[in-house]
């Protein structure tokens, strides 16, 4: 049962109307950052049938949610260039902890924990020296830091510790920006964005690999692990208005990277952005959504082929649910196949699952 | 008024969040606003910055075929034009700025680490020929071939030798001249041609254009309006003023070296006034051409206060009074940035979404 504070805490922030609770529980399916209706920034408890259990305060715009192995404890990253990070307890949905980046350094929006949860990884940039890192944070020790992994590359977005708990895959966007001229892209004319592959254990680079020469101005930002290893991932693209190119690719570590062509007309549909990925509960299929474009498409990862395409306006969130996924839009939309509601807040990117990680 | 605006601020964002999506009425409007909106603003201005960068070849090349006072004099005046020119079009950087990194270009800023600064003196210092060759150059990095090198080589250290005569240096001037004016005849055909980007805007909702609707059009004219008046308030100037004169940092700011920092930044301002008084305001309904005079009071705001200010920039913004009446503009810009971003998109029916706004 949610108790008093909770209650009142979630109709202070939302104005909601708080679902009706009884007897066990309620789990937490999903985390999602969100903006309240008076403006106000949350992270918010999701249960399965897409009702709000909580919101929670946080201080500034939120992005991703990583989740420890063992569903207990969800880490929020302040949207960049910001430097918070909110630790929240799933089961008593409690904010327990804040921890901060260094000084000369913010969070990107993403993180994973360790294989064991002893370690939470964190995208960062080094905005001195214009480096991604993926900054190491220990966390029994209060998340205090206790090193780093370079990416290789510039501006790094979302990192994946993939399936084999061996390595980590790096979206390293390419885009170069400093604090000091707040949210300007400072080399679009020679972005070189990228995805590096780890060593999970010891941070050493493998390989990193790029798209053509071509695609020097698609923006490798978000990614999703299919359940043959290869790794799905969605763009942003900074060149011409005009051009139409294939906002989707695969990368298979150790062999290749490619875009993943489709129709001219859906991707142009896309409006340039990819804003989410997500790999279903089995892997055989990766739903991308794209906020500017208002669509959420879904491929199966095998044959390649585009299955599925949903008119969502301002759709930003996606994950796995069954044999679907969840979506969740700005305009406080979310829905599945079973369930279409509509919450008044407005669901930020990214949405996380505590059930399936 | 700042704790009035913080309030409406408050509200409003709230209104928009959670604003039903708004099928913006595609009546006429939208399409008289953007045809207005080429032709006497986009089209015009981009014509200008041509014209102005073929004065500015012509009288390189005066000045390097006869060498004298009076022509470097010229020569400088001549590309303070063209940077006011330049300013007038600097808002739109979609569209034909982006094919080709066009923008880049004519504009490599903010040069973060003077990497662009570096690439210029030293072609100054090699004095190889392939500087001031205009068809090699073009096809060098984009920090040896823009206006802030031009601006370098103009002004920059050693530059009044090209008085006397410096055969290298001028012919590197002459040949970034060559290379800008190139630039911005393919800019303005990229607007101007048929099929160009301006017909493409104007036929919105047909198979080629990338706008399904004209109110996108209207959408991007809006964002290129308040992304403009963000980028002269936080970066041209705010970063470059900080806190106190002690702590302020000119040289952070474009075009110091000229002394056209203050009247680029007015030309950025007055562009985009120019939109909205020309294009956009004609869009608001009789309840809401209030918007229209708020947005024309901060920016006359903001201009009083400028034209008011003699010294020069270095001076200004190291001063105390220059850096206390610099530090105002930032207010009244404030507030401008708001009308647009989010007061006139709300009264069009044109709100971006609060996952489509973000961009990341």
């Amino acid at each position: 049962m949610l108790n008093r504070r909770q209650v009142l805490a979630t109709v202070a922030l939302s104005g909601l109307p708080i679902p009706a609770f009884a007897g066990a529980p309620v789990k937490t399916a999903f985390i999602s950052c969100c903006q309240t209706r008076d403006g106000r920034y949350g992270a918010a408890f999701i249960s399965e049938d897409l009702n709000v259990l909580d919101v929670l305060p946080i201080d500034v715009r939120g992005h991703a949610t990583a989740v420890s192995p063992d569903g207990k404890t969800a880490v929020v990253f302040a949207r960049r260039p910001d430097r918070l990070a909110f630790v929240f307890d799933i089961e008593t949905r409690q904010r327990i902890h804040v921890f901060v980046s260094p000084e000369d350094r913010h969070f990107c929006g993403h993180g994973f924990f360790s294989q064991d949860g002893a370690l939470l990884f964190a995208t960062e940039n080094d905005y001195e020296k214009e480096t991604g890192e993926l900054g190491i944070y220990a966390v029994d020790a209060a998340f205090r830091r206790i090193g780093a992994f370079a990416t290789a590359g510039i501006g790094p977005h979302e990192a994946l510790l993939l399936k084999d708990r061996q390595h980590i895959a790096v979206a390293n966007g390419g885009i170069v920006t400093h604090p000091d001229y707040p949210r300007q892209k400072l080399n679009l004319a020679t972005m070189k964005p990228s995805i590096s592959l780890l060593s999970a254990a010891t941070g050493d680079l493998i390989e990193t690999v790029a798209l053509p020469g071509d695609f020097h101005q698609l923006s490798i930002r978000h990614m999703a692990e299919a359940a043959n290893g290869d790794i799905w991932f969605g763009c942003q693209y900074e060149g011409p208005t005009t051009n139409v190119v294939p906002l989707v690719g695969v990368y298979r570590p150790g062999r290749s990277i490619k875009p993943i062509w489709a129709n001219d007309q859906i991707y142009r549909q896309l409006n340039r952005n990819i804003g989410s990925v997500a790999a279903s509960t089995d892997g055989h299929h990766i739903s991308v959504t794209s906020p500017r474009g208002g669509k959420a498409l879904t491929w199966n990862t095998m044959s390649e082929e585009l299955v599925s395409t949903a008119d969502v306006y301002d759709v930003g969130g996606v994950a796995p649910k069954g044999s679907g996924f969840v979506l969740s839009a700005g305009t406080g939309l979310l829905k599945d196949t079973n369930h279409v509601r509509h919450h008044e807040l407005a669901w930020d990117n990214h949405l996380s699952s505590p059930l399936t990680g | 008024m700042g704790v009035f605006r913080s309030v409406v601020a408050t509200i409003f964002i709230g209104l928009l969040v959670f604003a039903t999506h708004l099928h913006a009425q595609e009546a006429p409007k939208f399409a008289n606003a953007v045809e207005t909106a080429l032709d006497h603003v986009i089209i015009p201005n981009h014509q200008a910055f041509y014209g102005a960068s073929t004065v500015n070849l012509t009288s390189l090349v005066r000045l390097c075929a006869r060498p004298s006072s009076d022509h470097l004099t010229a020569a400088r005046t001549s590309f303070k034009d063209l940077l006011t020119a330049w300013s007038r079009v600097e808002m739109f950087r979609f569209g034909p700025a982006r094919e080709d990194n066009r923008f880049e270009q004519l504009f490599y800023w903010p040069d973060r680490k003077g990497r662009g600064l570096k690439q210029v003196q030293r072609a100054l210092a090699s004095e190889d020929p392939q500087f001031t060759d205009s068809g090699v150059l073009a096809g060098k990095s984009i920090a040896v071939k823009g206006l802030p090198a031009l601006e370098f080589v103009l002004f920059g250290t050693g530059s009044d030798t090209l008085a006397a005569g410096n055969p290298f240096r001028c012919a590197f001037a002459e040949a970034i001249a060559r290379v800008i004016e190139s630039n911005a005849n393919a800019l303005l055909a990229g607007w101007n041609d048929a099929d160009g980007y301006g017909d493409l805007m104007k036929s919105a909702g047909s198979d080629g254009s990338p706008y399904k609707t004209h109110g996108e059009a209207v959408q991007d004219l809006l964002r290129a309006a308040s992304e403009q008046l963000e980028i002269v308030r936080n970066v041209k100037l705010a970063a470059a003023l900080n806190d106190t004169p002690q702590s302020a940092k000119p040289k952070r700011a474009p075009f110091w070296r000229s002394d056209m920092t203050l009247p680029t930044v007015s030309a950025n301002i007055s562009s985009v006034n120019h939109l909205f008084e020309e294009s956009i305001n004609d869009l608001l309904a009789p309840e809401h051409v209030r918007q229209a005079t708020a947005l024309s009071f901060e920016i006359a705001q903001v201009t009083r206060t400028m034209d008011g200010l003699e010294d020069n920039w270095l001076d200004l913004s190291t001063s105390t009074d220059g850096h206390q009446k610099l530090s105002y503009v930032l207010f009244p810009l404030n507030g401008a940035v708001f009308l647009i971003r989010e007061m006139y998109p709300a009264a069009l029916g044109l709100t971006l979404g609060f996952n489509s706004l973000d961009g990341d």
